[in-house]
């Protein structure tokens, strides 16, 4: 049986009266990466934060290795390596003042774990926070984060200022080795084939909602992406079943849609068309599908 | 908005309103209160409401990131403009002229309340020239350069010969009477200090100096070097060690430094003053007027480490992600501030003590022997003070340093709960705050009505023991929800808790054995405030914590 690490029901949080999460479901399990992927204000740094305890929920309950992290933080922080969007270390520290220093809190901290990584990223111990760069500060914080080996490692926009090759082989092989230990990682990211690369699991959220969540395969195995000929011209698109976007004019066009390929076939043979080409759609025209931010729509705002 | 200078005014305005309407309250409630209860109200309530809108708006000044000890980077806080398409003596022109004028207006507002409630006009259109001027060099000593030093420097060099040319020709009732030389004097330095201050930023403009944008994260507040200056290892054997050891080394021991510099200030000051007769009152008088209220509210200050940027205020998410309790780490920040904080106190006492040895050797007070010579009563006090402590026991001593350092501790806590509170519920406590200032105001004028016979005396006299009562049954009220709230979210812990009631018994224990006839409200009075506080920093650390 699949052991529960996150339970997240109905959460709602509202800022100034504006709702920021509104009715959030999310489960996570042991072993899996979860990828959390949405537009800039969507939610995710927000839900990631009611995780940590550092909000509170106006409704709906958050529990974290089935502790509630506002009312236990010491039970669930200590079991949890979090990387702040922010990158929010103090300054004044030395790299090697901040490992030991979060060593004091993990008395499961990995000191020979943390000197290879250190050497990987090749980050100079005697240099303080506040000398680094955006990336090295990342380093520093992934490091601090991953070291003493947390039950479950949040990482929010891990990517941000990390060059492509610590992107795509450190980054990579971390959040693989904490998952393939038996561990969970949950990140959130705008870079979806980053997302698509790294997860098992992926969940969108928009405007506060959760507006698809599933395990990658099935996700992707759920949405296609066609060409579509018809035999005359269109100039608005045709009302097609199971379409959640289309692009193009005339007589050709894009079309990324759920269900069945028999159902979206037959829509198609009944609007005088037939389907050219089809195959199953990236995360990103999902994505774009879901976000309802086809380039169509762009140009029409 | 079409016109850019009306956008910037806007800007000033909206930055500007709250502190507005502080010192606009400020100075109408101080300057009543003045008035009515001292014998030369007029003068006094004259300068309260003069000093309250003399200086730069410290809302614009946190726009470069927080107070100035607390990483705020100093130089022309408009910096956004620079990429704007206006010419710079524009936008520095917008800046100086708002903040100028409306120091202006504010003080004209105040006087013109205070002086017609109590039937003694203050002095009005003729000190505009002297508040112009004031402001203008101020705000040319602080955005003309983002140096410290020179801003250090420069604010203490200014304001003595400003207050100098005004303190001559204010009588009693307050008059302002300023010659025709001195006004152009006055003119003359808000044109000087305008010129300097475009020049000054249009080298900041320019990249000529440092850039003064400030940092996306911020460490403890104080300078590098300072917080720097101590090495020695965080331990790693305990979460409580390292806590120690964060504390220590991002506030404490640069408070500590700082006490120890103040305390090297003021023997120099004394040492100087043997030989420059006009420093005397400088030495006598700054480290117990500024030195030491610096120490207790400023470096005492904000022990949770609440941050601000760009009038955000939060709590780092790094140390609120720590896994240690919120009671233990509010425990914590506060012990460790109050010791440093007491370090940096008995440095500045103990050469205090010291350096006024030298007052015997000062030939005179001050030359000329106009002023009333203050050195017998000086070292007639020293005398006093010396016996006094001589004469205890060490048991005795230790009394008022254990008493010292609760009240220490119970300040840095309260100033701490503050902060996060106005951080966590800024808007509540601005009303909290205002209503309070209504009260006292209102209170104020039943007080002058009664004085003048329009109220019953009684009736003041049951407002004023209501109040008491009131504020006694608020506390304890608060108390229990604290309590009960800190346990209920798990902020508080039995410890803790058991601390903090050993701490206020013992303290009202101790003042029962030295005044045995004690009513209730007075041991309430002692007792209490400390429980509130004692619960009140967990809960609200908890709270910023846990937003």
């Amino acid at each position: 049986m699949e052991q529960t690490v996150v339970d997240v029901n109905d959460l709602s949080r509202t800022f100034g009266g504006k709702p920021a999460l509104d009715g959030i479901a999310f489960r996570a399990n042991a072993g899996q990466v979860y990828g959390l992927v949405g537009s800039n204000g969507a939610g995710k740094t927000t839900l990631l934060k009611h995780l940590l305890g550092l909000l509170r929920a106006t409704t709906g309950s958050v529990r974290v290795f089935g502790l509630d992290p506002v009312r236990d933080p010491v039970g669930v922080l200590s079991r949890v390596g979090y990387l702040s969007e922010e990158r929010d270390l103090p300054e004044w520290m030395r790299v090697d003042e901040l490992m030991r220093y979060t060593q004091a809190y993990h008395p499961g901290w990995d000191a020979s774990y943390a000197r290879e990584l250190l050497e990987t990223f090749a980050l100079d111990p005697a240099k303080k926070i506040k000398e680094l760069s955006k990336g090295m500060r990342a380093q520093a914080g992934l490091i601090a984060a991953v070291a003493h080996r947390p039950e479950l490692l949040i990482l929010d926009e891990p990517s941000s200022g990390l060059d492509a090759v610590v992107r795509r082989d450190i980054l990579d092989a971390i959040v693989r080795a904490v998952a393939d230990d038996g561990r969970t990682v949950i990140f959130s990211s705008h870079l979806l084939d980053e997302v698509e690369r790294m997860s098992d699991h992926v969940t969108m959220i928009q405007n506060g909602r959760v507006t698809l969540s599933g395990a990658l395969d099935d996700v992707r195995g759920a949405y296609q992406r066609s060409r579509v000929h018809f035999a005359k011209h269109f100039d608005q698109p045709p009302v097609l079943d199971t379409v959640l976007v289309m692009e193009g004019g005339g007589r050709t066009w894009s079309v990324v849609h759920s269900g069945s390929l028999e159902q979206f076939h037959h829509s198609v043979a009944a609007n005088g068309g037939e389907v050219v080409e089809s195959r199953d759609a990236t995360l990103e025209e999902i994505f774009l599908a879901r976000a309802g931010r086809s380039r169509q729509q762009v140009e029409a705002a | 908005m079409r016109s850019p200078i009306v956008a910037m005014l806007w800007e000033n305005w909206r930055l500007t309103r709250v502190e507005a309407a502080w010192r606009l309250g400020q100075g109408i409630v101080l300057g009543s209160a003045a008035m009515l209860w001292l014998d030369a109200g007029a003068t006094i309530a004259f300068w309260i409401i003069l000093c309250s809108n003399a200086f730069i708006w410290f809302s614009i000044a946190k726009l470069n990131g927080g107070r100035f000890m607390d990483g705020y980077k100093p130089g022309f806080p408009f910096y956004l403009l620079y990429s704007r398409p206006v010419p710079t003596f524009v936008f520095v022109g917008v800046t100086v002229m708002y903040d100028a004028l409306s120091g202006v207006v504010l003080y004209l507002v105040s006087a013109a309340f205070v002086g017609f409630v109590f039937g003694q006009p203050l002095p009005m259109f003729s000190v505009i020239p002297w508040i112009l001027a004031s402001r203008l060099a101020y705000t040319c000593v602080q955005w003309s350069t983002p140096n410290r030093i020179v801003q250090w420097v420069g604010s203490l060099v200014i304001y003595p010969p400003l207050f100098l040319s005004i303190q001559h020709s204010v009588g009693s009732p307050p008059q302002v009477e300023l010659s025709i030389t001195e006004n152009a004097v006055m003119i003359l330095v808000c044109v000087v200090s305008f010129v300097l201050t475009v020049a000054g930023v249009a080298r900041q403009r320019r990249g000529d100096f440092v850039a003064v944008v400030p940092r996306a994260e911020r460490s403890g507040g104080y300078p590098d070097w300072l917080v720097s200056m101590f090495r020695f290892p965080c331990p790693t054997t305990s979460a409580t060690r390292a806590q120690v050891w964060f504390e220590l080394k991002s506030s404490g021991l640069p408070v500590v430094t700082i006490g120890l510099a103040m305390a090297v200030v003021i023997f120099l000051l004394y040492a100087i003053s043997i030989a420059v007769a006009p420093a005397r009152p400088a030495a006598v008088a700054a480290p117990i007027m500024f030195g030491i209220p610096l120490l207790l509210f400023y470096f005492g200050g904000n022990a949770f480490g609440i941050r601000r940027r760009q009038g955000r205020t939060y709590v780092s998410a790094f140390e609120a992600t720590q896994p240690y309790n919120t009671a233990q780490l509010a425990g914590v920040k506060v012990v460790v501030r109050t010791a440093c904080v007491l370090a940096a106190l008995i440095a500045v006492g103990v050469s205090l003590w010291a350096s006024s040895s030298l007052v015997s050797a000062w030939t005179e007070w001050m030359p000329g022997g106009q002023q009333v010579d203050a050195r017998p009563g000086l070292l007639q006090t020293r005398q006093k003070i010396g016996d006094a402590l001589g004469g205890l026991t060490g048991y005795a001593l230790a009394v008022p340093a254990i008493v010292t350092s609760v009240a220490v501790a119970f300040l840095v806590a309260s100033l701490a709960a503050f902060t996060a509170l106005r951080a966590r519920y800024s808007r509540r406590v601005l009303v909290a705050g205002l209503l309070l200032l209504l009260f006292v105001l209102a209170f104020a004028l039943l007080a002058w009505a009664t004085k003048r016979g329009i109220a019953p005396e009684f009736l003041l006299h049951a407002i004023l023991r209501a109040t008491g009562w009131i504020a006694l049954a608020a506390m304890a009220l608060t108390t229990i929800y604290l309590v009960w709230s800190g346990f209920a979210g798990r902020a508080l812990t039995v410890r803790y808790a058991c601390g903090a009631l050993v701490i206020a018994a013992a303290i009202g224990a101790a003042r029962l054995a030295g005044m045995p006839a004690m009513n209730v409200a007075g041991l309430l009075w002692l007792v209490l405030p400390i429980l509130t506080v004692s619960f009140l920093a967990p809960w609200s650390l908890n709270r910023v914590r846990h937003t």
